[in-house]
């Protein structure tokens, strides 16, 4: 399978920075897939679609599309796509001169620009809008004639960063659905950056997740959340986010408030210290006739789902917060003690390193 | 109720502050001048249209109305089109560079005029301009550059850099993004800069004075000038010259109102 997109040690340091935006990012991105950059503000996860794009300059390494090393051809020239986050729509212009304006630019014959723009009218459900200007559009609208403007280039690649975040809720779920719908059909390659851990995790074929300029992880979904690489990856994917528990190590096992949740001793051996962090998912923290106390200090009912928040008192007094989605149970009142037994636990290296040491338990 | 009536007072003694010069210069067009000098306040009685028929008649004004249509014509148009590139460019140039190439054109907004007229004229002397509407064209071009640029770029300063991101990515060139975003896009801003250039350029006694001697390539503030002697004033002619002379510029007002509303606010609110 050919790879339309690598980076290759490709670093991005601003003027006057000491730390690179982008810090030797190496990433190969599959034809037509659907790869989600994700991470927190100031990640660099935009500055990464920006490189792509040609509109940072990279400091170091090279970026390539499909043979081409593009490292230093312009933006106008290397065959992609972009839909900007406040969609960037020209707003003297009707809907069909924005979708058409590439094209015209090309100087495609008038019979192409009119079939491609109506083309992706129809797909998109625009073709009553073609003739407005943006301001007499929608939220959801304007979204789409942006996605539009990137369909009719027929390009080699999308860009999008963050489409969905100008949008309300309810709708960011529908139009999340039916972008990847829609590049499920076209079969385009697709970079889609988001700070959304669910839209990372619905739309996504595979996730790379950045932190402070350096790529933690790139996986499917699914192995993203099973088997993350460190604790950082560990809680930003899923949520509830993951709770991290600061233990001591005891014999065959680590201590959570009391309760013994036994490890395999070749796995607590890689420990650099005498302390490691015991991570559990809402999920795994089972309600259990015998396992840590836990006070439950607030309970959250959303329907689907029940989230209990409470406290674990540690052995020197110290309170770890924590929170659980039981499965099946009655809800616990707000103020009693109950006992959770976490069933599947990571554990990551204690002392700064935030190696993952194991996954499983 | 007395601050009311407090208000009212001063705001009517504003107007008549503003009202009366153009009173008195309107009914003035339409006396002699024995009824000028013995009721100069009052309404005319009779009428007289003489003034205006001695103006077209008599006096050069169609000759320097030409010029001045000319110069301030060709002046706005291109200082127009030299300042929106110089802005859009100073826009796209990085904050350094661009802020750099902003604050040389600023620096000509602190330049009195006046302290540059002896260089200016030796240097046009120089060139051949003098006697010249095409050096009245370039000097006028040259001095209102300044203003016209600051005005635009700050404009252009608030057209979301996305915008142009994306024209890049379209294929836009530098000269396409200019001509089919940013111009069409700062219709307010032209049209507001268009105004304060015609009052300037069309109203601009400086330069004709400096610069041209031959009465034929006279402007019209020049020409009216030319009524004011060193014993004696022709304050009919003068004030029927103003009125003539000023109507290109309220017919401008009327029709470019919109803009200059819209120049005034743009910006004011994110929209």
């Amino acid at each position: 399978m050919t790879q339309p997109v690598r980076f290759e040690g490709a670093t991005l340091t601003y003027p006057g920075a000491t730390i690179p935006a982008v810090n030797q990012l190496d990433l190969a991105i599959d034809e037509g897939e659907f790869l989600v950059l994700v991470g927190p503000s100031g990640c660099g996860k935009s500055t990464c679609l920006r490189m792509l794009a040609g509109l940072e300059a990279v400091t170091a390494g090279s970026i390539h599309i499909g043979a081409r090393d593009v490292t230093n051809v312009a933006a106008k020239d290397r065959d992609i796509a972009m839909v900007f986050q406040n969609y960037a729509l020209y707003p003297h212009m009707s809907v069909a001169e924005n979708m058409s304006f590439a094209l015209r630019i090309q100087k495609a014959p008038r019979a192409e620009i009119d079939r491609r723009v109506r083309e992706a009218a129809a797909l998109l459900d625009l073709t009553d809008y073609l003739d407005r200007k943006p301001k007499a559009l929608s939220g959801g609208q304007r979204q789409r004639v942006a996605m539009g403007r990137a369909i009719v280039r027929e390009p080699q690649v999308f860009l999008m960063d963050e489409p969905l975040s100008n949008l309300d809720a309810k709708l960011r779920v529908q139009t999340r659905t039916q972008i990847a719908a829609l590049q499920k059909r076209l079969g385009t390659t697709t970079v889609y950056v988001t700070h959304d851990q669910v839209e990372a995790m619905t739309m996504g074929h595979r996730v790379a997740v950045l932190k402070d300029g350096l790529l933690q992880q790139v996986d499917t979904p699914r192995a993203l959340y099973d088997t993350p690489v460190n604790r950082f990856v560990a809680t930003f994917i899923g949520s509830p986010a993951m709770n991290i528990f600061q233990v001591p190590i005891v014999d065959g096992g680590v201590d959570l408030a009391g309760w013994h949740v036994p490890v395999p001793r070749e796995v607590l051996s890689r420990a650099s210290s005498g302390e490691v962090l015991l991570g559990v998912r809402p999920e795994a923290m089972r309600f259990a006739a015998e396992g840590a106390p836990m006070t439950v200090t607030l309970v959250e009912e959303l329907g689907s789902d029940t989230y209990v928040y409470g406290t674990l008192a540690r052995s020197d007094g110290s309170l770890d917060d924590v929170v659980a989605r039981p499965w099946g149970i009655a809800s616990p009142a707000v103020g009693a003690t109950v006992h959770v037994a976490p069933q599947d636990v990571y554990l990551f290296d204690g002392a700064g390193a935030q190696v993952r040491l194991a996954a499983g338990g | 109720m007395i601050a009311r009536v407090g208000r009212w007072l001063f705001l009517g003694g504003f107007v008549a502050i503003i009202a009366a010069p153009v009173y008195i210069v309107i009914v003035s067009t339409v006396k002699d001048n024995a009824q000028l000098f013995t009721n100069p306040i009052g309404l005319p009685s009779p009428i007289v249209l003489s003034n205006y028929v001695r103006m077209l008649t008599e006096s050069s004004i169609d000759t320097s109305f030409r010029n001045s249509v000319v110069v301030t014509a060709a002046a706005v148009v291109l200082t127009l089109l030299l300042a929106s590139l110089a802005s859009f460019g100073i826009t796209r140039l990085t904050r350094v560079s661009g802020g750099l190439l902003f604050g040389l054109f600023i620096l000509g907004l602190a330049v009195p005029a006046q302290v540059n007229i002896i260089p200016i004229f030796l240097q046009f002397k120089s060139l051949g301009l003098t006697n010249s509407l095409v050096g009245l064209i370039i000097i006028n071009i040259a001095s209102t550059l300044p203003i016209s640029v600051f005005i635009l770029t700050t404009f252009f300063r608030q057209l979301p850099p996305d915008m142009f991101e994306s024209a890049v990515l379209d294929g836009a060139g530098y000269l396409r993004q200019y001509l089919s975003i940013a111009l069409p896009l700062s219709r307010p801003a032209l049209g507001a800069t268009s105004i304060f250039l015609l009052v300037i350029v069309w109203n601009d006694l400086l330069y004709p004075l400096l610069l041209i001697t031959e009465q034929s390539k006279w402007t019209l503030p020049r020409t009216l000038l030319g009524f004011q002697g060193e014993y004696l004033t022709d304050y009919t002619m003068i004030f029927t010259g103003v009125i003539i002379a000023s109507m290109p510029m309220v017919i401008m007002y009327v029709l470019l109102q919109r803009f200059f509303i819209a120049g005034l606010t743009a910006g004011a609110v994110k929209g």
